[in-house]
């Protein structure tokens, strides 16, 4: 992630700016509205109330390939126009978190974000009396895009309008479910940021993920249980609520995996299993302790280089029960990150059968970081490398996670 | 829908052993039913000491080594035992990664595998 710039989207700290009264005035009416607006008015009401104080805005959503942006329709304009991520100044908006001024005068473009969650871009057009370079016009708009990014949030799970615009193919019941049950995409505190990617998006298999961030620990779960389609996210499903119950009864992660295997079997008695990795990590001293429930081992990566693998605190899937192991240790430093994955990125095979694999994958992740992207962005163009490495056709379930303990830079230091 | 596939494979059988030669290059859910009964059959049969060749076995997934785990269950319960002998590449590779191959462990030869120690494993 990159630390506040000009043009970072949640805008300069420690100064005052002086931002225009319309911009307030705009934030207190959305506002007001918002308790009542349901998912399908929530584009026309912002339309309808940026109009009043002369600005045209016009939200876009990704979808859940993270391909295309389109437009949420409104009253005025019913039909949604598309942007693609990877070609349009939308879309530049949308990978970099940047604001971005149109060639066309007074058009603005910021990214949509709520927490560090990328759900769109906002295009602003703005009246002839505001200037889109100025830099408390662009706060003021960053103000309203951070408003909208919070209610997009709130209002999708109300009505199916928002979600049905961000598919662009059907849902299986399946994908349904595991999304529902997955922490957000992306999360950035202080000491770490976390983002995840699960492929197929409108098709999931077993995968599952799950991390909370706590006052002094986060815990992660990357989880793959056995089979495909609806059976295997059921089984995920129950595996991740139990860790979930678990974690929050503070018991410990050798417990809460006894406690998959106590759940599991009560439910089927077929030997299905899940697959996982549990880790806890410690928010000051980077102190990593986990299980890894018969997982390919995540990947610790130092300057470019992945200097170990969470390989011991070994036991038996989630579902099989095992004696428990003594959890193990790793450390994080400050820009350590962990590279949790499913054997679908790995194993992921070309038309010449060549494996995707864990050395190009540490490559991209380190390419992509290297080039000072979004954690979220790094995901993002990682997982279409898998896309086209398989030509499209995924073989088996593909879930990447990185989690990166936050170097320490200059501007930290008071 | 899965399509089911036949099971390819060779029994060699004496008394309560049996060697059973798997030929099908991939193993996954449109085999894993087949399978599974193939080796129960066995197991119900009379067979206590059941040896699983996969050596022709190039891919196995999850759902196979769930599979198996359950034909182990079956072959303890008659106090008898399923090893394994041919895991190479891909097999191999997940039967250690899930540390499976502790419930199902793998020979270098069926007669390592009849002469390895009857104790149960996993």
């Amino acid at each position: 992630m990159e630390r506040h710039s000009e043009d970072d989207p949640s805008g300069p700290q420690g100064d005052t700016i002086q931002v225009d009264g319309r911009f307030l005035l705009l934030v207190d009416r959305i506002l007001s509205a918002s308790h009542t607006t349901t998912a399908a008015q929530l584009s026309t009401v912002v339309e309808e109330h940026g109009a009043r104080i002369g600005l045209r805005l016009e939200m876009f959503v990704v979808d859940y390939e993270q391909r295309t942006l389109y437009s949420l329709p409104t009253r005025e304009k019913p039909s949604s126009t598309a942007q693609p991520v990877d070609t349009s100044l939308a879309g530049e908006v949308f990978q970099h978190l940047k604001v971005k001024v149109d060639d066309r005068p007074g058009r603005l473009w910021l990214p949509i974000l709520d927490g560090t969650v990328r759900l769109g871009v906002l295009k602003v057009d703005l009246p002839a009396d505001l200037d889109a370079h100025d830099r408390s016009v662009r706060h003021g708009c960053s103000t309203v895009a951070s408003l909208l990014g919070h209610l997009i949030q709130v209002k999708t799970p109300l009505g199916d309008d928002i979600e049905t615009v961000r598919r662009t193919r059907p849902m299986t019941p399946a994908s349904e479910l595991l999304w529902k049950l997955v922490s957000p995409p992306t999360f950035t505190c202080e000491d770490m940021s976390i983002a995840a990617v699960a492929e197929p998006c409108y098709a999931a298999g077993g995968d599952g993920y799950d991390y909370s961030v706590g006052e002094d620990a986060a815990t992660v779960v990357l989880l793959d249980a056995v089979g495909h389609g609806l059976p295997a996210s059921v089984t995920c499903s129950v595996a991740l609520s139990t860790l979930r119950a678990a974690r929050r009864q503070g018991r410990p992660l050798v417990e809460a995996a006894a406690a998959v295997d106590e759940a599991i079997q009560s439910q089927w008695s077929d030997s299905r299993f899940a697959t996982a990795v549990l880790a806890e990590i410690d928010l000051r001293s980077g102190a990593v302790a986990y299980v890894n429930a018969g997982h390919p081992p995540p990947a610790l990566i130092r300057d470019g280089r992945v200097i170990g693998t969470l390989d011991e605190g070994r036991r038996l899937p989630l579902g099989l029960s095992d004696t428990s192991p003594e959890p193990g240790r790793a450390h994080l430093r400050p820009g350590d990150r962990l590279l949790f994955y499913t054997d679908g990125v790995t194993e992921a095979r070309a038309e010449d059968d060549t494996m995707f694999g864990l050395d190009r994958l540490v490559r991209l992740v380190e390419e992509h970081s290297a080039s000072r992207l979004p954690t979220a962005e790094v995901l993002r163009r990682i997982d279409h490398a898998l896309l086209a490495h398989q030509k499209g056709h995924l073989q088996d379930d593909a879930t990447l996670l990185l989690l990166e303990r936050r170097p320490i830079v200059a501007e930290d230091i008071p | 829908m899965i399509a089911h596939e036949p099971v390819a494979s060779t029994v060699h059988r004496t008394q309560d052993l049996a060697i059973v030669m798997i030929h099908n290059p991939a193993l996954d859910l449109s085999i894993q039913d087949e399978l599974e009964a193939l080796l129960i059959n066995l197991l119900d049969s009379g067979v206590c000491r059941l040896i699983l060749d996969l050596l022709e076995v190039a891919f196995i997934d999850s759902t196979t080594v769930s599979a198996l785990i359950r034909a182990q269950r079956r072959a303890r319960a008659g106090n008898g035992w399923i090893r394994l002998t041919g895991t190479v590449g891909q097999p191999h590779n997940l039967l250690e990664v899930t540390n499976v191959s502790r419930l199902m462990p793998s020979f270098a030869s069926s007669k390592e595998a009849i002469a390895a120690d009857d104790k149960p494993v996993g």
